[in-house]
Protein backbone atom coordinates (compact mmCIF):
# COMPACT_ATOMS: atom_id res chain seq x y z
CA UNK A 1 0.00 0.00 0.00
CA UNK A 2 2.85 2.51 1.19
CA UNK A 3 4.39 1.52 -1.93
CA UNK A 4 1.75 2.30 -4.28
CA UNK A 5 1.00 5.92 -2.10
CA UNK A 6 4.49 6.43 -3.00
CA UNK A 7 4.48 5.55 -6.91
CA UNK A 8 1.63 7.91 -7.20
CA UNK A 9 2.61 10.98 -5.55
CA UNK A 10 5.78 10.46 -7.67
CA UNK A 11 3.95 10.25 -11.35
CA UNK A 12 1.90 13.30 -10.03
CA UNK A 13 4.87 15.44 -8.82
CA UNK A 14 6.41 14.55 -12.63
CA UNK A 15 3.18 14.93 -14.85
CA UNK A 16 3.54 18.78 -14.98
CA UNK A 17 6.92 18.17 -15.10
CA UNK A 18 7.15 16.46 -17.95
CA UNK A 19 3.93 18.26 -19.77
CA UNK A 20 6.48 21.26 -19.36
CA UNK A 21 9.04 19.52 -21.30
CA UNK A 22 7.33 18.81 -24.19
CA UNK A 23 5.75 22.13 -23.83
CA UNK A 24 9.07 23.36 -24.70
CA UNK A 25 9.95 21.07 -27.44
CA UNK A 26 6.91 22.05 -29.18
CA UNK A 27 7.56 25.62 -28.86
CA UNK A 28 10.63 25.59 -30.04
CA UNK A 29 10.11 23.56 -32.89
CA UNK A 30 6.76 25.60 -34.48
CA UNK A 31 8.95 29.08 -33.27
CA UNK A 32 12.39 27.91 -35.57
CA UNK A 33 9.40 27.27 -38.18
CA UNK A 34 8.00 30.41 -37.90
CA UNK A 35 10.61 32.24 -37.97
CA UNK A 36 12.27 30.73 -41.36
CA UNK A 37 9.05 31.45 -42.62
CA UNK A 38 9.01 35.10 -41.61
CA UNK A 39 12.39 35.08 -43.07
CA UNK A 40 11.30 33.51 -46.31
CA UNK A 41 8.93 36.70 -46.72
CA UNK A 42 12.14 38.69 -47.51
CA UNK A 43 10.89 42.08 -48.10
CA UNK A 44 7.50 41.80 -47.85
CA UNK A 45 7.38 40.57 -43.92
CA UNK A 46 4.59 41.55 -41.69
CA UNK A 47 5.04 43.92 -38.30
CA UNK A 48 2.42 41.65 -36.82
CA UNK A 49 4.48 38.80 -37.29
CA UNK A 50 7.80 39.73 -36.14
CA UNK A 51 5.68 41.52 -32.52
CA UNK A 52 4.22 37.80 -32.08
CA UNK A 53 6.98 36.19 -32.22
CA UNK A 54 8.96 38.80 -29.87
CA UNK A 55 6.27 38.22 -27.58
CA UNK A 56 6.38 34.49 -27.98
CA UNK A 57 9.66 34.55 -27.43
CA UNK A 58 9.65 36.39 -24.07
CA UNK A 59 6.90 34.16 -22.68
CA UNK A 60 9.68 31.87 -23.35
CA UNK A 61 12.08 32.98 -21.89
CA UNK A 62 9.30 33.38 -18.62
CA UNK A 63 9.15 29.59 -18.70
CA UNK A 64 5.11 30.39 -19.92
CA UNK A 65 5.92 27.40 -22.94
CA UNK A 66 1.61 27.02 -23.83
CA UNK A 67 1.22 30.97 -24.05
CA UNK A 68 4.76 30.97 -26.09
CA UNK A 69 3.52 28.06 -28.10
CA UNK A 70 0.35 29.82 -28.54
CA UNK A 71 2.08 32.79 -29.69
CA UNK A 72 3.91 31.09 -32.29
CA UNK A 73 1.58 29.67 -33.75
CA UNK A 74 0.32 32.59 -34.65
CA UNK A 75 3.35 34.31 -35.97
CA UNK A 76 3.78 31.01 -38.28
CA UNK A 77 0.43 31.78 -39.59
CA UNK A 78 0.67 35.51 -40.18
CA UNK A 79 4.28 34.50 -41.62
CA UNK A 80 2.75 32.05 -44.20
CA UNK A 81 0.18 34.68 -45.38
CA UNK A 82 3.10 37.03 -45.58
CA UNK A 83 4.91 34.19 -48.00
CA UNK A 84 1.51 33.60 -50.09
CA UNK A 85 1.54 37.40 -50.94
CA UNK A 86 5.31 38.16 -51.66
CA UNK A 87 4.47 35.07 -54.34
CA UNK A 88 1.28 36.68 -55.52
CA UNK A 89 2.50 40.16 -55.56
CA UNK A 90 5.46 38.89 -57.84
CA UNK A 91 3.02 37.50 -60.70
CA UNK A 92 0.17 39.87 -60.33
CA UNK A 93 1.78 43.70 -59.36
CA UNK A 94 1.86 44.52 -63.21
CA UNK A 95 -1.75 44.09 -63.68
CA UNK A 96 -2.21 47.62 -61.60
CA UNK A 97 0.46 49.26 -62.85
CA UNK A 98 0.36 52.44 -64.75
CA UNK A 99 2.16 51.59 -68.20
CA UNK A 100 1.88 48.02 -67.35
CA UNK B 1 31.40 22.11 -61.06
CA UNK B 2 34.54 24.30 -60.93
CA UNK B 3 34.22 27.82 -59.45
CA UNK B 4 34.96 29.08 -62.37
CA UNK B 5 32.34 27.49 -64.87
CA UNK B 6 29.47 28.24 -62.70
CA UNK B 7 30.81 31.89 -62.21
CA UNK B 8 30.56 31.35 -66.50
CA UNK B 9 26.70 29.90 -66.20
CA UNK B 10 26.10 32.71 -64.09
CA UNK B 11 26.86 35.43 -66.06
CA UNK B 12 25.46 33.35 -69.12
CA UNK B 13 22.51 32.99 -67.10
CA UNK B 14 22.32 36.85 -66.31
CA UNK B 15 22.64 38.32 -69.64
CA UNK B 16 19.99 35.92 -71.18
CA UNK B 17 17.34 36.85 -68.21
CA UNK B 18 18.04 40.64 -67.75
CA UNK B 19 16.87 41.74 -71.09
CA UNK B 20 14.18 39.21 -71.11
CA UNK B 21 12.94 40.64 -67.85
CA UNK B 22 13.66 44.19 -68.85
CA UNK B 23 11.62 43.61 -72.13
CA UNK B 24 8.84 46.56 -72.31
CA UNK B 25 10.25 48.70 -69.43
CA UNK B 26 9.62 52.18 -70.76
CA UNK B 27 10.45 54.91 -67.90
CA UNK B 28 9.29 57.58 -70.26
CA UNK B 29 5.87 56.14 -71.06
CA UNK B 30 5.59 54.85 -67.71
CA UNK B 31 5.58 58.95 -66.64
CA UNK B 32 3.75 60.35 -69.38
CA UNK B 33 0.75 57.75 -69.07
CA UNK B 34 0.86 58.64 -65.41
CA UNK B 35 0.68 62.41 -66.59
CA UNK B 36 -2.63 61.63 -68.42
CA UNK B 37 -3.68 59.57 -65.69
CA UNK B 38 -3.59 61.95 -63.11
CA UNK B 39 -4.77 65.16 -65.45
CA UNK B 40 -7.77 62.95 -66.88
CA UNK B 41 -8.53 62.38 -62.67
CA UNK B 42 -8.13 66.04 -61.41
CA UNK B 43 -8.94 67.95 -64.62
CA UNK B 44 -8.93 71.19 -62.42
CA UNK B 45 -5.48 70.53 -60.98
CA UNK B 46 -2.91 72.06 -63.23
CA UNK B 47 0.30 70.09 -64.03
CA UNK B 48 2.77 71.92 -61.69
CA UNK B 49 0.15 72.24 -58.92
CA UNK B 50 0.70 68.33 -57.94
CA UNK B 51 3.72 68.96 -56.08
CA UNK B 52 1.20 70.32 -53.19
CA UNK B 53 -0.27 67.20 -53.03
CA UNK B 54 -3.13 67.37 -51.23
CA UNK B 55 -3.05 70.99 -50.81
CA UNK B 56 -3.90 70.93 -54.82
CA UNK B 57 -6.68 69.46 -53.98
CA UNK B 58 -8.26 70.18 -51.27
CA UNK B 59 -9.64 74.21 -50.92
CA UNK B 60 -10.01 73.90 -46.78
CA UNK B 61 -6.26 72.17 -46.30
CA UNK B 62 -4.88 74.67 -49.02
CA UNK B 63 -5.51 77.72 -46.78
CA UNK B 64 -4.67 76.27 -43.67
CA UNK B 65 -0.97 75.54 -45.59
CA UNK B 66 -0.67 79.36 -47.43
CA UNK B 67 -1.48 80.71 -43.69
CA UNK B 68 1.22 78.56 -42.40
CA UNK B 69 4.26 79.37 -44.94
CA UNK B 70 3.75 82.56 -43.53
CA UNK B 71 6.78 81.38 -40.38
CA UNK B 72 7.43 78.08 -41.96
CA UNK B 73 8.24 76.04 -39.09
CA UNK B 74 11.17 74.86 -41.04
CA UNK B 75 13.29 77.67 -41.82
CA UNK B 76 14.98 77.47 -38.59
CA UNK B 77 16.26 73.76 -39.78
CA UNK B 78 17.18 75.21 -43.40
CA UNK B 79 19.33 78.12 -41.53
CA UNK B 80 21.27 74.95 -39.59
CA UNK B 81 21.45 73.01 -42.64
CA UNK B 82 23.22 76.37 -44.35
CA UNK B 83 25.45 76.70 -41.69
CA UNK B 84 26.26 73.03 -41.28
CA UNK B 85 26.98 72.76 -45.59
CA UNK B 86 29.25 75.89 -45.23
CA UNK B 87 31.26 74.68 -42.16
CA UNK B 88 34.67 72.81 -42.88
CA UNK B 89 35.07 69.34 -41.79
CA UNK B 90 38.37 68.67 -39.53
CA UNK B 91 40.31 68.74 -43.11
CA UNK B 92 39.61 72.34 -43.83
CA UNK B 93 37.22 70.72 -47.23
CA UNK B 94 32.87 71.80 -47.05
CA UNK B 95 30.36 69.92 -48.46
CA UNK B 96 30.47 71.77 -51.86
CA UNK B 97 33.93 69.86 -52.82
CA UNK B 98 32.27 66.74 -53.29
CA UNK B 99 29.08 68.39 -55.33
CA UNK B 100 28.64 69.39 -59.15
CA UNK B 101 28.09 73.38 -58.93
CA UNK B 102 28.91 73.32 -55.20
CA UNK B 103 25.95 71.62 -54.39
CA UNK B 104 23.95 74.90 -55.32
CA UNK B 105 20.81 74.04 -56.78
CA UNK B 106 21.56 70.30 -57.89
CA UNK B 107 18.53 68.68 -55.68
CA UNK B 108 16.54 68.32 -59.34
CA UNK B 109 19.07 65.71 -60.66
CA UNK B 110 18.93 63.32 -57.41
CA UNK B 111 18.63 60.90 -57.44
CA UNK B 112 21.10 59.42 -60.38
CA UNK B 113 22.04 56.17 -61.50
CA UNK B 114 25.89 55.63 -60.77
CA UNK B 115 26.83 53.75 -63.73
CA UNK B 116 30.00 52.51 -62.76
CA UNK B 117 28.88 51.53 -58.61
CA UNK B 118 25.52 50.63 -60.41
CA UNK B 119 23.66 51.74 -57.82
CA UNK B 120 21.46 54.79 -57.00
CA UNK B 121 22.29 57.41 -55.28
CA UNK B 122 20.10 59.68 -53.57
CA UNK B 123 20.92 63.30 -52.16
CA UNK B 124 21.19 62.45 -48.84
CA UNK B 125 23.48 59.41 -49.79
CA UNK B 126 25.63 61.27 -50.94
CA UNK B 127 25.96 63.75 -48.40
CA UNK B 128 26.96 60.97 -46.33
CA UNK B 129 29.58 59.47 -48.47
CA UNK B 130 30.99 63.45 -48.97
CA UNK B 131 31.11 62.97 -44.99
CA UNK B 132 33.28 59.83 -45.00
CA UNK B 133 35.42 60.85 -47.96
CA UNK B 134 36.37 63.66 -45.37
CA UNK B 135 37.15 61.78 -42.71
CA UNK B 136 33.67 62.34 -41.07
CA UNK B 137 31.24 60.09 -39.59
CA UNK B 138 27.98 59.82 -41.55
CA UNK B 139 24.75 61.51 -40.04
CA UNK B 140 21.78 59.18 -39.46
CA UNK B 141 19.65 59.23 -42.40
CA UNK B 142 15.55 59.73 -41.23
CA UNK B 143 15.92 62.99 -39.57
CA UNK B 144 18.43 65.42 -37.98
CA UNK B 145 21.27 67.15 -39.56
CA UNK B 146 20.85 65.05 -42.58
CA UNK B 147 17.37 66.46 -43.03
CA UNK B 148 18.27 69.78 -42.39
CA UNK B 149 21.50 69.69 -44.91
CA UNK B 150 19.16 68.33 -47.47
CA UNK B 151 16.31 70.46 -47.18
CA UNK B 152 19.11 73.60 -47.56
CA UNK B 153 20.46 72.01 -50.69
CA UNK B 154 17.06 71.32 -51.77
CA UNK B 155 16.44 75.13 -51.03
CA UNK B 156 18.81 76.46 -53.47
CA UNK B 157 16.90 74.49 -56.34
CA UNK B 158 13.16 76.27 -55.77
CA UNK B 159 11.24 76.06 -58.60
CA UNK B 160 13.98 73.89 -61.00
CA UNK B 161 12.42 71.30 -62.67
CA UNK B 162 13.41 67.25 -62.01
CA UNK B 163 15.56 65.81 -64.51
CA UNK B 164 16.13 62.29 -63.25
CA UNK B 165 17.82 60.55 -65.97
CA UNK B 166 17.88 57.02 -66.40
CA UNK B 167 21.00 55.79 -68.83
CA UNK B 168 21.56 53.46 -71.20
CA UNK B 169 22.20 50.54 -69.17
CA UNK B 170 20.16 47.14 -68.23
CA UNK B 171 21.32 47.64 -64.43
CA UNK B 172 19.55 51.40 -64.50
CA UNK B 173 16.34 50.08 -66.11
CA UNK B 174 16.48 47.44 -63.76
CA UNK B 175 16.51 49.79 -60.61
CA UNK B 176 14.08 51.99 -61.83
CA UNK B 177 12.04 48.61 -62.45
CA UNK B 178 12.52 47.18 -59.10
CA UNK B 179 11.01 50.48 -57.34
CA UNK B 180 8.74 50.53 -59.92
CA UNK B 181 7.63 47.27 -58.79
CA UNK B 182 8.00 48.54 -55.21
CA UNK B 183 5.29 50.86 -55.11
CA UNK B 184 3.09 48.69 -57.15
CA UNK B 185 3.41 45.63 -54.99
CA UNK B 186 0.57 45.07 -52.08
CA UNK B 187 2.42 44.47 -48.34
CA UNK B 188 1.56 44.22 -45.32
CA UNK B 189 -1.11 42.81 -43.30
CA UNK B 190 -3.59 45.41 -44.33
CA UNK B 191 -2.43 44.21 -48.04
CA UNK B 192 -1.97 47.96 -49.36
CA UNK B 193 0.82 48.98 -52.21
CA UNK B 194 1.74 52.34 -52.35
CA UNK B 195 -0.33 52.60 -55.52
CA UNK B 196 -3.50 51.53 -53.21
CA UNK B 197 -3.56 55.12 -51.82
CA UNK B 198 -1.57 57.60 -54.39
CA UNK B 199 -2.70 56.17 -57.52
CA UNK B 200 -6.04 54.54 -57.10
CA UNK B 201 -7.44 57.03 -54.63
CA UNK B 202 -5.52 60.52 -54.09
CA UNK B 203 -8.37 62.61 -53.12
CA UNK B 204 -9.90 60.60 -50.97
CA UNK B 205 -10.07 60.67 -46.97
CA UNK B 206 -8.16 57.38 -45.21
CA UNK B 207 -9.13 58.23 -41.57
CA UNK B 208 -7.94 61.60 -40.86
CA UNK B 209 -5.75 61.67 -44.17
CA UNK B 210 -6.31 63.51 -47.09
CA UNK B 211 -4.36 60.97 -49.55
CA UNK B 212 -1.78 62.75 -52.04
CA UNK B 213 -1.75 61.73 -55.56
CA UNK B 214 1.78 59.94 -56.67
CA UNK B 215 3.09 62.78 -59.18
CA UNK B 216 5.06 65.22 -57.21
CA UNK B 217 5.45 63.28 -54.16
CA UNK B 218 8.93 63.64 -53.60
CA UNK B 219 9.42 67.15 -54.98
CA UNK B 220 9.00 68.71 -51.35
CA UNK B 221 10.79 66.57 -49.36
CA UNK B 222 12.67 66.99 -47.24
CA UNK B 223 9.63 67.86 -44.92
CA UNK B 224 8.18 69.35 -42.14
CA UNK B 225 5.53 67.06 -40.60
CA UNK B 226 2.90 68.06 -37.84
CA UNK B 227 2.78 64.75 -36.51
CA UNK B 228 6.71 64.69 -36.43
CA UNK B 229 6.82 68.23 -35.27
CA UNK B 230 10.15 68.44 -37.17
CA UNK B 231 11.91 67.80 -40.80
CA UNK B 232 12.20 64.30 -42.22
CA UNK B 233 13.67 62.70 -45.12
CA UNK B 234 11.28 61.00 -47.66
CA UNK B 235 12.83 57.31 -46.75
CA UNK B 236 11.76 58.31 -43.32
CA UNK B 237 8.18 58.95 -45.00
CA UNK B 238 8.35 55.52 -46.98
CA UNK B 239 9.23 53.60 -43.65
CA UNK B 240 5.58 55.12 -41.76
CA UNK B 241 4.01 54.06 -45.06
CA UNK B 242 5.04 50.74 -44.91
CA UNK B 243 4.29 50.73 -40.87
CA UNK B 244 1.00 52.18 -41.42
CA UNK B 245 -0.20 48.94 -43.65
CA UNK B 246 1.60 46.38 -40.94
CA UNK B 247 4.91 45.72 -43.23
CA UNK B 248 7.93 45.85 -41.59
CA UNK B 249 9.82 49.26 -43.12
CA UNK B 250 13.05 48.48 -44.36
CA UNK B 251 16.14 51.11 -43.40
CA UNK B 252 16.31 54.24 -45.54
CA UNK B 253 19.13 53.87 -48.26
CA UNK B 254 18.34 50.58 -48.33
CA UNK B 255 18.46 49.05 -51.92
CA UNK B 256 14.90 48.59 -52.43
CA UNK B 257 14.06 52.79 -51.08
CA UNK B 258 17.02 54.29 -53.50
CA UNK B 259 15.31 52.71 -56.46
CA UNK B 260 11.39 53.52 -55.07
CA UNK B 261 12.77 56.63 -54.65
CA UNK B 262 14.41 56.56 -58.22
CA UNK B 263 11.19 55.60 -59.99
CA UNK B 264 8.79 58.30 -58.19
CA UNK B 265 11.35 60.95 -58.75
CA UNK B 266 11.55 60.30 -62.34
CA UNK B 267 7.34 59.92 -62.89
CA UNK B 268 8.07 63.84 -61.43
CA UNK B 269 10.64 64.99 -64.70
CA UNK B 270 9.34 68.00 -65.24
CA UNK B 271 7.48 69.50 -62.24
CA UNK B 272 9.20 72.20 -59.84
CA UNK B 273 11.44 71.27 -56.78
CA UNK B 274 9.32 72.75 -53.91
CA UNK B 275 11.22 71.46 -50.81
CA UNK B 276 11.53 71.56 -47.89
CA UNK B 277 7.62 71.90 -47.30
CA UNK B 278 5.33 71.18 -44.61
CA UNK B 279 2.41 68.83 -44.29
CA UNK B 280 0.23 67.06 -41.45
Amino acid sequence: MKTILMLGLSLSLLAPLSAQAGAKEDFQKIYSEAKSTHDEAGNFKWTTTASRLSAARSAADDGKYEKAKELAKQALQLAKESVAQRKNQAKVWQNAAIGG
Amino acid sequence: MPRAAKTILVIIGAVLVIPSVLAGVNPEADRKAAVEYFKQMFPKVPLKEFVNGQYALDADRRAQWQSLQDFPPYEFAVAEGKEMFETPFANGKTYASCFENGGIGIRQNYPYFDEDKKEVITLELAINQCREANGEKPLKYKKGDIASISAYMASTSDGKPFNIRIPDDPAALAAYQNGKKFYYSRRGQLNFSCASCHVKNPGKWIRADLLSPALGQPSNFPVHRSKWGELGTLHRRFAGCNKNVRAKPLPAQSTEYRDLEYFLTYMSNGLPVVGPSTRP
